[in-house]
């Protein structure tokens, strides 16, 4: 498998404000699927994301990517996975606001030495005619096509998305998730989508429910819906 | 780095504080570098100088000039001696010139402008008092009734400082300098009899690496003069007078011895005769004896011829009585010549035995001559020490002052510059740590990429690096450019050539390297943890709440709570607030301190000063002359901070007319320590001072019994009878007269004469010296001040942007937001005031003595309370123009762009 989560285990606090939000999570996914991580608020879904990231340490278990146990790496070796694995797309973009779009974009080119053809990402993307605007000139559509070539331009194995259509309207939302999807197919990249928009459970591969810091449903979606047919 | 486009777009978003700041950087290093390099050139060039113009090293005075054969014996040794003769005369408008011939070994002359004299009526004068009194080559001037044109304009390098005397605060070349003539001219001078006080036979020497200093000394303190070689007229008298006085007592036992010899011969001769003498009165008497004896028909002898012819008489007289009369005659007549023949006997005893005491009275006499002849000599010479003064090139005040005070330029200003980069670079720091956390969800989302720590610690120490590169960059051309400026002050001072600018390249690499060397690493200290955060919490924006802004606030209005929330949400911009004021304070009690260093000095001097003239004696009359006070001073030297300063011992009497504390209960080594002396010693009562005569290699231990109010010079006072009988000397010995009018003195019995203007004026000349000083260091310190509060101030409005325009959405007005967001700063700075303004003094005043270490006077940095009022009140006023624009500034937030870009 090349995401392989076995058994982890994560609270926050100590004492009696100690707070078990994952309370052992197993899951496998393979390569080249996109999978939607379903759940209320507070589910533990965005912290699965974040252990996956790197960006959390569990307190049990282990998580194999590509066979690499980053449960136990350092913070620096964590650095150097989330730099030549992962791609990373927030809710509210986190841009650099003084950067144009082609800047936001060579931002990550600069981390990787095969990075995607940046004109090519930028006309993916749809951003051609925006490529040297500042985000404060764009829209919150436009802001994530940047934000998400920004992620792919080092050409990750993995795309973590931590609700990337939280923050737009539904037209444009879609027109996000119809991008993704392309992502998807054209790159073979790995996604992880956390949302808690249930919409998209039909358009991915696979389909995880988490509640109360447990998977209650892991299931691979046998009848996949276009993005572009899905109902928002 | 792709990142590193922002640096120059985040710099002209922020233009105004980064231009700021860019040009305090400029000032301070121009202030720094211009400093350094003018220390720089003036202590080379002065250094380059004295050494190409044969420097000395040391210099000694004599009471008689050294005969031919001590300088002979000198040389040979290899010390290369020169004399440096002087006379003071009147001259240009009531000043004194001091004259010297011109050198031709040792301390020669460098002229900035014509020539060294040569003929009997050229004369050079030294550079800053032909300046003053617009002398110019080729001018006349008249000395000692004689007139002089002006060959040439320049210096000395052993009057680079041109004191009068060595105890001197400073110099005022406006009333006192030098000046050089040939030999004929100087003699002709010296012959005038118009000179201000005696002629001072002072020698220079150089060493050569042949004898060490103390050596020197010490031959020259067994040195006894030739009394022959006296040309001073009093001294010529006081020896003259001690000879005579010798040689009376002496020719006196000589006549003695001689008449006590005539004594003896005579009274040989008389007893050579005794014999004869007695002889013939034996035969007078044995041939009366036989004459009666014949006539009586029988044998008389002495010894029965008074009982014979009594007998023939008692026979004779009834029966003959002429026959009997006539017995009794020859026996009267017998009688008398055995009286006599007695008498004769008794007589020539007498003589052989007053003889004999002759002989004895002639011994003990030629006894007592030898004897006396010791006495006398021990008595009666004057046992003056030739030696008067013994200073080493590097003790002289006179030599490498410039330097000396440069130095302490140089080294405060380095330690100044890194001091306002620190605070330059802390205040950047500030609005890095700023964008960092308004941008902490992108260098979340950076983190997340892959970005890593080091790679963003880079990114954000670039800004503050270029800055303060280009500032100190820029500020170092700046200062370079204005050395000349900066050493200005030196030369209209000191006396030296004329300067070629020297930057050595330690200034480049300070001024270049310095700036962005103490940004880095003061940004990387204050940046770092910042950035050390986890991605995750950069992602939510978490921020370290600090106990502090959770400190509970009890019961009070909401106003009141919400200020001291916000002010305690924006500590570190308060610190760096108060920190900033702390410096800026600093600087400015530096101008403060010399401000109140003059203020001070002028008016404790002009206090303290009573007498209108004190006369030093090189020769005192034998009673001090009418409307005068007898006063004895001893000056002995004391070092503090590498430097060795002359201190007077002033023997006064109890009821002085010019001073007004009691000595009269000191014993005779104890002291009475004035102010200046005490605070420029730091001498508290109780302690034990010990003062060095360095000529005659003595030290004396004093006991302070207490200190007294009296400012000038550096002076320490005794009981002048006791004084007398601690220094040995005379009871009636003195050699200083105070009067309130100028005194008929033969010059030549004077050292020197210093008025109640010379004392008073010298603070008014140090004054006039510090007073750009003062200015342009308490100018930048306000600017220091001003920008610090105005950007930290403003600082704090930019980050609490989002919630002002919330509170303008609830519905709050200008006035009420103003009173929240702004009125708690009024609070941070007063209390910031309240701390920094005595902690500032407090350091200054500590440090301050270092910076004047080189001067000869108390220093007394007491102020005025008003000084505090009126930097109160500078604070606040700047405080309220600030918050003025501020105001304005709240003003033009607007609720919907802040809403837009949501925190």
């Amino acid at each position: 498998m090349f995401i392989d989560v076995q058994n982890i285990k994560k609270s926050y606090g100590s004492g009696e404000s100690r707070t078990q939000v994952l309370r052992g999570i197993s899951a496998e996914i393979e390569e080249g699927q996109m999978c939607v991580i379903l759940g209320p608020s507070g589910s533990g879904k965005s912290t699965f994301l974040n252990v996956i990231g790197g960006l959390d340490k569990v307190d049990e278990g282990n998580i194999f990517i590509n066979g690499l146990d980053i449960s136990k790496l350092k913070p620096k070796a964590l650095s150097k996975y989330r730099r030549d694995y992962l791609g990373f797309i927030f809710q509210f973009y986190n841009l650099v606001p003084n950067l144009t779009v082609r800047e936001n974009i060579q931002v990550c080119e600069y981390l990787t030495s095969s990075p995607l053809n940046i004109d090519e990402l930028i006309e993916t993307m749809g951003l051609t005619e925006h490529q040297k605007k500042l985000p404060s000139q764009l829209s919150g559509g436009q802001q994530q096509r940047c934000a998400i070539a920004r992620a792919l331009v080092k050409n990750p194995k993995v795309l973590l998305c931590d609700e990337p259509t939280g923050a737009l309207d539904s037209k444009t939302a879609k027109e996000i998730m119809i991008l993704l999807e392309e992502v998807n197919k054209k790159y073979g990249t790995t996604m992880l989508i956390v949302t808690h928009n249930t919409v998209i459970k039909d358009m991915v591969h696979r389909v995880i429910k988490i509640k109360d810091g447990m998977i209650y449903k892991n299931y691979i979606n046998e009848s996949l819906v276009p993005a572009s047919e899905l109902e928002w | 780095m792709i990142l590193n486009r922002r640096v120059l777009r985040d710099l002209k978003a922020n233009i105004f504080r980064y231009l700021s700041l860019f040009i305090m950087i400029v000032l301070g290093m121009t202030i720094v570098i211009g400093l350094c390099a003018a220390a720089e050139t003036v202590i080379k060039w002065t250094n380059d100088s004295s050494v190409k113009n044969h420097i000395e090293d040391g210099q000694f005075s004599v009471f008689v000039p050294l005969a031919d054969n001590n300088i002979a014996e000198l040389e040979d040794k290899g010390i290369t001696l020169e004399k440096n003769f002087y006379i003071d005369f009147l001259a240009e408008e009531n000043s004194t010139l001091r004259v010297f011939k011109n050198r031709q070994k040792i301390n020669l002359i460098a002229p900035d402008d014509g020539e060294v004299p040569v003929s009997e009526n050229e004369i050079f004068i030294e550079k800053n008092y032909a300046k003053v009194h617009k002398i110019s080559v080729g001018d006349t001037i008249t000395i000692g009734k004689i007139n002089f044109t002006v060959c040439g304009i320049g210096s000395a390098p052993d009057y680079e400082n041109v004191m009068n005397n060595l105890s001197d605060i400073g110099n005022d070349t406006e009333k006192f300098s030098i000046a050089f003539v040939s030999d004929n001219a100087y003699e002709k001078l010296s012959k005038s009899g118009l000179s201000k006080k005696t002629e001072t036979f002072l020698y220079s020497f150089l060493l050569n690496g042949k004898m060490t200093s103390d050596e020197l000394k010490d031959y020259l303190l067994n040195i006894e003069f030739d009394e022959n070689l006296i040309t001073d007229k009093y001294l010529r008298e006081m020896i003259d007078e001690a000879n005579a006085k010798k040689n009376e007592i002496n020719d006196g036992i000589a006549e003695l011895s001689d008449g006590g010899n005539e004594l003896t011969n005579g009274l040989s001769k008389l007893d050579d005769n005794s014999d004869k003498l007695n002889k013939a009165a034996s035969s007078v008497f044995d041939a009366m004896l036989m004459s009666a004896s014949q006539q009586l028909e029988t044998t008389l002898t002495e010894e029965n011829y008074a009982k014979a012819l009594d007998d023939t008489y008692a026979q004779l007289e009834a029966v003959m009585p002429e026959k009997a009369a006539l017995v009794a005659e020859t026996k009267a007549q017998l009688d008398k010549l055995s009286e006599f023949k007695k008498g004769i006997n008794s007589y020539t005893d007498g003589v052989a035995k007053a003889k004999d005491g002759s002989e004895k009275l002639s011994d003990g006499i030629k006894e007592l001559q030898s004897k006396a002849k010791n006495l006398t000599d021990e008595y009666f010479t004057v046992n003056i020490p030739n030696l008067t003064s013994y200073l080493d090139a590097e003790d002289n005040p006179r030599i490498g002052a410039a330097a000396d005070d440069v130095l302490i330029n140089k080294v405060c200003a380095i330690f100044g510059g890194v001091v306002l980069l620190i605070l330059f670079s802390y205040v950047i720091s500030v609005f890095v740590v700023h964008n960092i956390d308004r941008e902490s969800q992108v260098i979340g989302a950076l983190y997340s990429l892959g970005y890593v720590k080091k790679e963003l610690l880079r990114h954000y120490l670039i800004l503050p690096a270029i800055i303060t590169f280009l500032g100190g960059a820029v500020g170092t051309l700046l200062g370079i450019l204005t050395t000349s400026c900066q050493y200005k002050g030196s030369i209209i001072y000191y006396s030296f050539p004329t300067p070629v600018n020297n930057c050595p390249a330690y200034l480049l690499v300070y001024g270049l390297v310095m700036p962005p060397l103490v940004s880095v690493i003061v940004n990387l200290l204050v940046i770092n943890k910042k950035l050390s955060q986890s991605p995750l919490k950069m992602l939510r924006h978490e921020k370290k709440e600090h106990r502090i802004s959770n400190v509970n606030l009890g019961k009070i209005s909401f106003v009141n709570r919400f200020r001291i929330r916000q002010m305690l949400r924006e500590i570190r911009a308060s610190l760096t607030l108060c920190g900033g004021m702390l410096i800026a304070l600093i600087f400015m009690m530096i101008s403060v301190n010399c401000y109140a260093i003059v203020h001070n000095l002028s008016e404790q001097n002009k206090a303290d000063t009573k007498f209108s003239y004190m006369y030093t004696l090189k020769y005192p009359p034998d009673t001090a002359p009418e409307n005068s006070e007898a006063c004895y001073a001893e000056t002995l030297s004391k070092e503090i901070y590498g430097y060795d300063f002359d201190v007077t011992v002033m023997g006064i009497d109890n009821d002085s007319k010019y001073y007004d504390f009691d000595v009269s209960k000191l014993k005779k080594n104890e002291i009475a320590v004035s102010s200046s002396v005490a605070n420029k010693f730091k001498i508290s009562n109780g302690d034990k001072v010990t003062l060095s005569d360095k000529a005659n290699n003595m030290d004396y231990t004093f006991t302070v019994k207490k200190i007294v109010p009296y400012s000038v010079g550096l002076n320490v006072f005794m009981d002048i009878d006791k004084m007398r009988s601690f220094f040995e000397q005379n009871d009636n010995y003195y050699n200083v007269l105070l009067s309130d009018k100028k005194l008929d003195i033969d010059t030549d019995r004077v050292y020197s004469c210093i008025t109640y203007d010379d004392i008073t004026s010298f603070a008014d000349v140090i004054g006039n010296r510090m007073w750009g000083l003062i200015i342009s260091i308490g100018t930048a310190a306000i600017v220091i001040f001003i920008v610090v509060m105005y950007l930290m101030l403003k600082m704090m409005i930019d980050r609490s942007a989002f919630s002002i325009s919330l509170v303008k959405i609830f519905g709050y007005n200008d006035k009420e937001i103003n009173k929240l967001y702004l009125g708690g700063s009024f609070w941070t700075v007063l209390v910031s005031a309240l701390i920094c303004v005595p902690t500032a003094k407090f350091i200054m005043d500590a440090f301050y003595p270092y910076l004047v270490s080189n001067v000869a006077c108390g220093i007394d940095l007491t102020i005025f309370p008003v000084t505090y009022v009126l930097i109160f009140a500078l604070i606040f006023v700047s405080y309220f123009i600030i918050n003025y624009i501020l105001t304005w500034r709240l003003k033009k937030i607007s609720e919907t762009d802040i809403l837009k870009n949501r925190e």
